[in-house]
């Protein structure tokens, strides 16, 4: 017989869950995902996904690398797809063939692998290898720290905390009332002071935000800089949750805003720097101790500084820098220019970390400079 | 949803066909399996059980990211064994199963009638899960890094392990380098040569299938249409059947559809002498040889084939002669579109020279591919004398450092 068929059960051959096949590629992808972190920083996909806890991110494809003919270079045989009158029985011609690839037909030229990655596993990635540095111990993590707060006074304690003067009042007392011996301490007449362990409220760190909204900040700096500070708060928030941030935004003028509006709003008015370092100077003054904080300062601006405002904004430059932990400026250009005068004298300061950014990808390198384990050399301590 | 009664009918019907077009297609045995089962079959590059290799997790995740965007979905899959095992989404309507029992019996038919079959096992299943346990004792005992860079390396020169198919004469064409290397290259430990004799089983096996791309799906395309133009049938089942006949050979400029135009070439075939010619077609053509007998200027004109520069959906094609569009094709799918390289000298270095044609080398690509070979296969520099743009090179890694000098 030179046909025959059967029909099998089908249940022989059921895919089995992952073999090791898929267990290898995607450990593969994984590992692609941690070396393209800096890289996935500023995609847009993960900016926006406020609430959604897993994304897709685009890994490159595996590419499995062979011997074979440059497809750039040769010419090869297409097809231009329907024309009339092909096919059997001289049909008219299908339609053009645009959309979708055919069932059955040839490969897919898929050249983008979508893998799925929780924000956490690319939060956990991209900080690993960041801390806020010269993070003061002494100056404690708030909520962490407990202070003692007088709570009255006690007949019994350790003999440190006795307290003489209030002792002997106790012992006149009882001596004008008569009571017990005449001269003399009595048992009863010893105090001790008390103390009642509270948590602090004050200490930790802060970060200063600080942005320049002037006009000349076009959406490109607006983004990078956001881009920054987002990536920024998401890892302070992720390490240290006691971290206070402030968010400056100025022009010509400084104000402190909201986290909400300080990455939505829109730009306008000219560039004076000093004023958002004096700003941030009264707001350490007020309200952040150095004493009791480790407090960030980032500034980044275009670098578009209105020229007569240049050694006054250097000036308080200095003074924010002697002011907090760590002041860092960076600069957001997206053209090849030289770094602006302010810039030039940030980079001299010891103290003040300096980068400029060109691209998206230099933001990864900006968090790494600033908050990379022992990175940034500065001074204050 | 598909049962195995609803299948059966189909079966009887589609066989009477079979039988009254004289097709030989031996025995055919068929498994109902849903979408996942056939993603998973077909990603192994259509054996049912192979080595454990991260490339076809790869090909398994395409496959399933396209059937879950429902871009391609692969009705059937046809395993050349004796006897010949075909998968059927069972998914799939009673009239869709209709048309792909057609096509799945005309593939059996070629599997065993074209003259490049005649030598290749016809046990490839049980081999190919017999490699599989070995490979992964391998894993357990060697590492699975050294395992799976082995089999990266491997899969590199398995494009060229000449034209033997048994394993008596494995490594005994200068053209079969993967055979050679497993065969005397020096460094090598011995499950490494087991490895890549197992890798070069396959390849093997999958070679005459490789040839005959273009051939074999047109010639299931041609007879499928043969058997459902003949066959009483109602007007859904007429209907589903055309929509799944259109569907498959749809073309998307500029590639070409090997469904497409392997069935045209069939039915220019069928055309000139009937069922004779297509049946001497079969057993004698590659798509090669197919191009070279049937590929007519009409058919050129008709197909509307052209020459592109680029691969890419978008680029515009250049109208040609016939003659240019037939050379050109012939020389596309020469050796399955695949460069040919033989081995040179096997001395300290590997020399494999590259039989140049005018069609450089992808030069991309190159250096990872050989520092591949060189590490974990030759263990010493490999060289490839080539040419670019017609200026002789010679092409060398030695594991740390790729250098391409002009000679």
């Amino acid at each position: 017989m030179k046909a025959s068929f059967s029909i099998g059960p089908g249940s022989g051959f059921r895919a089995a869950g992952e073999g090791i096949e898929q267990r290898r590629h995607r450990a593969k992808v994984e590992e692609a995902i941690r070396h393209h972190l800096a890289d996935m920083v500023t995609d847009d996909k993960i900016l926006v996904t406020s609430g959604r806890r897993a994304l897709s991110v685009p890994v490159p494809e595996f590419k499995e690398f062979r011997i074979r003919f440059d497809p750039g270079l040769s010419e090869s045989v297409g097809s231009l797809g329907g024309v009339p009158g092909e096919g059997e029985g001289g049909s008219q011609a299908t339609d053009s063939g645009k959309g979708n690839s055919t069932p059955g037909g040839d490969q897919l030229g898929l050249d983008i692998e979508e893998a799925s990655v929780s924000l956490e596993e690319i939060h956990q990635a991209v900080f690993s290898e960041l801390e806020l540095p010269r993070l003061d111990p002494e100056k404690r993590l708030r909520g962490v720290g407990r202070d003692d707060n007088p709570a009255g006074l006690g007949r019994h304690g350790i003999l440190t905390q006795w307290d003489r003067a209030r002792t002997l009042k106790a012992a006149r007392l009882r001596q004008a009332r008569g009571i017990g011996p005449q001269d003399g301490l009595a048992q009863d007449d010893l105090r001790f002071r008390q103390w009642e362990p509270t948590h602090d409220d004050i200490g930790g760190a802060a970060v200063m935000a600080m942005m320049d909204t002037s006009g000349s900040m076009g959406s490109f700096e607006k983004y990078l800089a956001k881009s920054f500070f987002y990536w920024t708060t998401e890892f302070l928030r992720q390490k240290y949750p006691f971290v206070d941030l402030v968010f400056l935004a100025h022009d010509v003028r400084a104000r402190e805003v909201d986290e909400e509006s300080f990455f939505h709003r829109g730009a306008s008015g000219g560039t004076v720097s000093s004023s958002v370092y004096r700003l941030a100077l009264e707001v350490v003054a007020e309200r952040f101790p150095l004493k009791h904080y480790n407090i960030y300062a980032f500034h980044f601006t275009d670098g578009g500084n209105l020229t007569s405002d240049n050694a006054q904004a250097v000036e308080m430059g200095r003074q924010l820098q002697a002011a907090v932990t760590l002041f860092g400026y960076g600069e957001i250009h997206d053209t090849e220019r030289n770094p602006s005068p302010l810039y030039q004298e940030f980079s001299q300061m010891p103290g003040a970390g300096v980068v400029i950014l060109r691209g998206k990808e230099d933001i990864f390198q900006a968090m790494t400079h600033f908050f990379g384990r022992s990175q940034v050399e500065h001074a204050n301590g | 949803m598909l049962t195995a009664d609803t299948l059966n009918r189909v079966c009887d019907r589609v066989f009477s066909q079979v039988q009254s077009l004289s097709l030989e297609p031996g025995h055919i045995h068929f498994e109902l399996v849903p979408p996942p089962t056939i993603q998973a079959l077909a990603s192994q590059g259509g054996l049912p059980v192979r080595y454990g290799h991260w490339s076809f997790g790869k090909s398994r995740q395409r496959l399933k990211t396209s059937f879950d965007f429902r871009m391609t979905q692969i009705y059937e899959l046809v395993i050349n064994h004796v006897p010949t095992y075909a998968f059927i989404d069972q998914t799939a309507t009673p009239a869709q199963a209709l048309m792909m029992v057609a096509h799945v019996s005309a593939h059996a038919d070629y599997f065993r009638h074209h003259r490049g079959f005649f030598r290749v096992a016809s046990d490839m299943v049980s081999v190919a899960s017999r490699h599989r346990r070995t490979v992964e004792e391998y894993r357990q005992q060697f590492g699975f890094y050294a395992v799976e860079s082995l089999l990266d390396a491997a899969h590199i020169l398995a494009d060229f392990s000449g034209d033997g198919l048994t394993q008596q004469s494995m490594g005994s064409s200068k053209t079969d380098v993967l055979g050679h290397v497993a065969k005397i290259g020096p460094r090598l430990k011995d499950w490494e040569r087991q490895v890549l004799a197992m890798v070069w089983d396959e390849a093997r096996y999958f070679w005459p299938q490789q040839l005959t791309r273009t051939a074999n799906e047109g010639y299931a395309t041609f007879c499928h249409l043969k058997m459902l133009h003949e066959m009483p049938m109602g007007a859904t089942e007429s209907w589903e059947t055309a929509q799944l006949h259109a569907s498959i050979v749809q073309v998307t400029p500029p590639r070409l559809n090997p469904y497409h135009l392997g069935q045209m070439l069939y039915a220019q075939a069928f055309n000139e002498g009937g069922w004779g010619s297509v049946f001497e077609a079969r057993d004698l053509y590659e798509d090669v040889g197919l191009v070279r007998a049937y590929l007519t200027d009409e058919l050129a004109k008709a197909a509307g084939l052209a020459i592109f520069r680029e691969r890419d959906v978008g680029s515009v094609g250049r109208q040609a002669s016939s003659d240019e569009i037939r050379r050109q094709m012939i020389q596309d799918l020469d050796h399955a579109g695949l460069p040919r390289l033989a081995i040179e000298d096997m001395g300290v270095e590997l020399v494999l020279r590259h039989h140049y044609d005018g069609r450089d080398l992808d030069f991309a690509q190159l250096p990872f591919a050989l520092k591949s070979v060189s590490q974990r296969i030759w263990k010493g520099p490999v060289v490839i004398l080539t040419a670019r743009q017609g200026v002789p090179h010679r092409v060398r890694h030695d594991g740390r450092e790729f250098s391409d000098q002009a000679v």
